[in-house]
């Protein structure tokens, strides 16, 4: 009995060791989807693939690429740079693909590390940060280098491209404004926590918030300090500018409007759990996805509910942890297990849902 | 509040806030306090490794004699279990006093584990997860994250590069797994047991080419405090690594006795004999060990009155 009782516990030590141990690559098992969109058509980044949906119906178009193992995980919705067509998005596979409808590859770029962030395109190049400490800019019509800006940690932040200049947010407490042309650096503001996300431009102002648990507003010209205001937790996601408002939301899952001159809270909201995605604003409504698997559109003025978007089975679903789209009444929300939800915002109801496992 | 909660709130939080505290104090070095964890861990957990070690050696003292049972009794099982359980008896040695010690540490080993990998986060899941763990009013926690991941040619989240961590994984493991080894009257014991002093530091090594360096850290701390812990006790009990356990000795020396000539077998092992071999250096146990080890007066009185009980049974 007693040699039994030892084997069977050399077995569940083994056992528990393995299980426990499985997920602990340096490569992540998991990722979560990224959502984008360009013109008629949705781009989702669902683990090591972009799917093209048609956004009237949710149909599949295309999905790039064939063979997943040269992609690697994804974290952010595809850049596409319009009219040409050109998608750009980065992996846990230390590179940066550049494919064109349907799924036709064009090129891509080596880093030292993953690529967690999005790409911006502008003007023909794009830029993009990585976890190899780096942020570049590449020619977006064969991906030769055009310079590259060393930071201190991962820069997990789409860069943001506003008059010639980018400015980048870097999980080692700092943002910094760059000269899109060669990387030149124009200023950097020191946080205390990391910034995660990219800063909104509104009104001369860099708005962003960190996982010290502050927002911040700063001068977009000098880099300096405006304000700043406490919140509960992390802030993760980028806050929303609309109609002289900043909306910003916080791991605790509170969704906080205020005002862009002096940072004042004007209202407070408590969604269902954690928020993680950036927010949306627009036509004095805040849309606002929390961890749950449940959307909110809030009155912008008051910060009330106006309606709950919910997919019919959250556990199915899983969390909503990605940014939304918002087009033409049509609220596009992607949740952790890859399902594309069309919500309607006229009255919540779901349009059309994407399976991804019926793929 | 669900079992998860419950690993939650008692075991993963404190251990990784713990965790993420040395991180702060150590100059943000996230190696050095994988390293300095692990051995404050271990050091807690020493009252609970050392019954289990203790007793694990007593088991090994006792196989000579369990050998002799065993030859004696031969398939008769009842009788084998109440001569094994009397032996136990007078050794003092509870068969499963290794086991509990190892139940109860085994969580604690899980929640080191877990909170090393959820410091160590590296992708967005793992940081939102960390996010959720972190004391909001531990001072300036938040500010560590992300945590410094490079430790001399290593990216702690990631493998290593030129492979020297998993060889070091796989050679600390077996060196400790031999020191631990416990010979096994039972040859399918023994042999199971030698096949996992080889598959688990294999097995180890292996999945270290894929883990993050951070973790391969963890494993060669861990298996380097347990194989001081293991030397600290065999030296304590008078079997130092030089010394083979005592049923190996016999092994050898039963190999060279010539045909014929067998090892005197023993009724009962005393008390005395088992204290005697555990006061001696090794080298007075051999394949006549029974018969050479002074037996005190005390156990020829033990003797004589169990021989007596069982004439009369």
């Amino acid at each position: 009995m007693i040699k039994s009782l030892l084997k069977l516990v050399l077995l569940s030590l083994m056992l528990v060791a393995i299980l426990s141990l499985a997920g602990c690559e340096g490569q992540p098992t998991e990722s979560w989807p990224g959502l984008g969109m360009d013109g008629d058509t949705l781009y989702v980044s669902l683990g090591a693939k972009v799917h093209a949906l048609d956004r009237e119906t949710g149909a599949q178009s295309w999905a790039f690429p064939a063979d997943e193992s040269q992609t690697g995980q994804m974290f952010h919705a595809p850049a596409v740079q319009s009219p040409a067509g050109q998608v750009f998005v980065g992996s846990f596979k230390d590179r940066l693909f550049a494919f064109e409808a349907p799924g036709r590859d064009l090129w891509s770029f080596p880093t030292k590390g993953a690529i967690v962030g999005g790409a911006t395109v502008m003007n023909d190049v794009v830029y993009v940060g990585c976890n190899d400490r780096n942020v570049y800019a590449l020619s977006a019509a064969d991906g030769t280098l055009q310079w590259a800006f060393g930071t201190e940690s991962w820069n997990w932040a789409s860069p943001v491209y506003e008059d010639g200049d980018v400015y980048v947010a870097s999980m080692d407490h700092r943002v910094y404004r760059l000269d899109a042309t060669d990387g030149t650096e124009k200023w950097r503001f020191e946080a205390e926590g990391a910034v995660a996300d990219s800063p909104v431009l509104a009104d001369g102002k860099v708005i962003f918030g960190d996982f010290d648990r502050q927002v911040h507003a700063l001068d977009a010209a000098s880099g300096a300090e405006i304000w700043s205001v406490a919140t509960d937790q992390w802030v993760w996601g980028s806050p929303a500018y609309d109609d002289g408002l900043v909306f910003v939301a916080d791991l605790s899952g509170k969704v906080y409007a205020l005002n862009p001159a002096t940072g004042d809270k004007l209202w407070e909201f408590k969604a269902g759990g954690p928020v993680r995605a950036g927010l949306i604003a627009r036509n004095g409504v805040v849309y606002a996805l929390s961890q749950n698997g449940v959307g909110y559109a809030l009155d912008a003025k008051q910060g009330t509910e106006i309606r709950r978007f919910s997919p019919g089975d959250p556990q199915l679903a899983g969390r909503f942890l990605s940014d939304p789209v918002l087009a033409d009444d049509v609220l596009y929300v992607v949740s952790e297990k890859g399902f594309v939800y069309a919500f309607l915002t006229t009255d919540g109801t779901t349009k059309w849902v994407f399976n991804p496992t019926s793929d | 509040m669900g079992i998860s909660e419950l690993w939650t709130s008692f075991f993963l939080q404190p251990m990784l806030n713990s965790l993420l505290w040395l991180y702060s104090v150590l100059g943000h070095n996230f190696a050095l306090s994988i390293t300095v964890f692990t051995i404050i861990v271990r050091l807690v957990t020493l009252p609970l490794t050392i019954p289990q070690m203790t007793s694990s050696k007593k088991m090994q003292v006792l196989q000579p004699k369990l050998k002799e049972l065993k030859k004696k009794h031969g398939d008769d099982k009842e009788a084998m279990t109440r001569a094994q359980m009397d032996l136990y008896k007078e050794a003092g040695v509870n068969p499963m006093g290794g086991c509990l010690p190892m139940l109860v540490q085994f969580p604690i080993w899980i929640g080191l584990y877990q909170s090393i990998y959820q410091a160590m986060a590296v992708n967005p899941i793992q940081v939102l997860d960390l996010s959720q763990n972190i004391y909001l009013n531990f001072p300036n926690l938040s500010q560590m994250i992300p945590l410094n991941d490079q430790f001399l040619w290593l990216n702690l989240g990631r493998p290593d590069p030129y492979y020297i961590l998993p060889v070091l994984v796989a050679a600390s493991m077996f060196f400790q797994q031999k020191l631990m080894t416990m010979p096994s009257a039972d040859p399918s014991s023994e042999s199971m047991t030698k096949s996992m002093t080889y598959t688990m530091p294999l097995m180890f090594g292996f999945f270290s080419l894929n883990f993050s360096s951070g973790l391969s850290i963890y494993f060669i701390m861990s298996s380097l405090v347990g194989i001081v812990i293991q030397l600290g006790i065999n030296k304590v009990m008078g079997m130092d690594s030089s010394n083979p356990p005592a049923n190996e000795k016999s092994k050898s020396k039963d190999t060279k006795r010539p045909v014929g000539e067998q090892p005197v077998k023993v009724d009962v092992p005393s008390v005395a004999v088992i204290e005697s071999e555990n006061a001696t250096p090794a080298q007075d146990y051999g394949s006549n060990a029974p018969q050479s080890v002074p037996a005190g007066s005390n156990t020829r009185e033990k003797g004589k009155r169990r021989r007596a009980r069982k004439k009369k049974r």
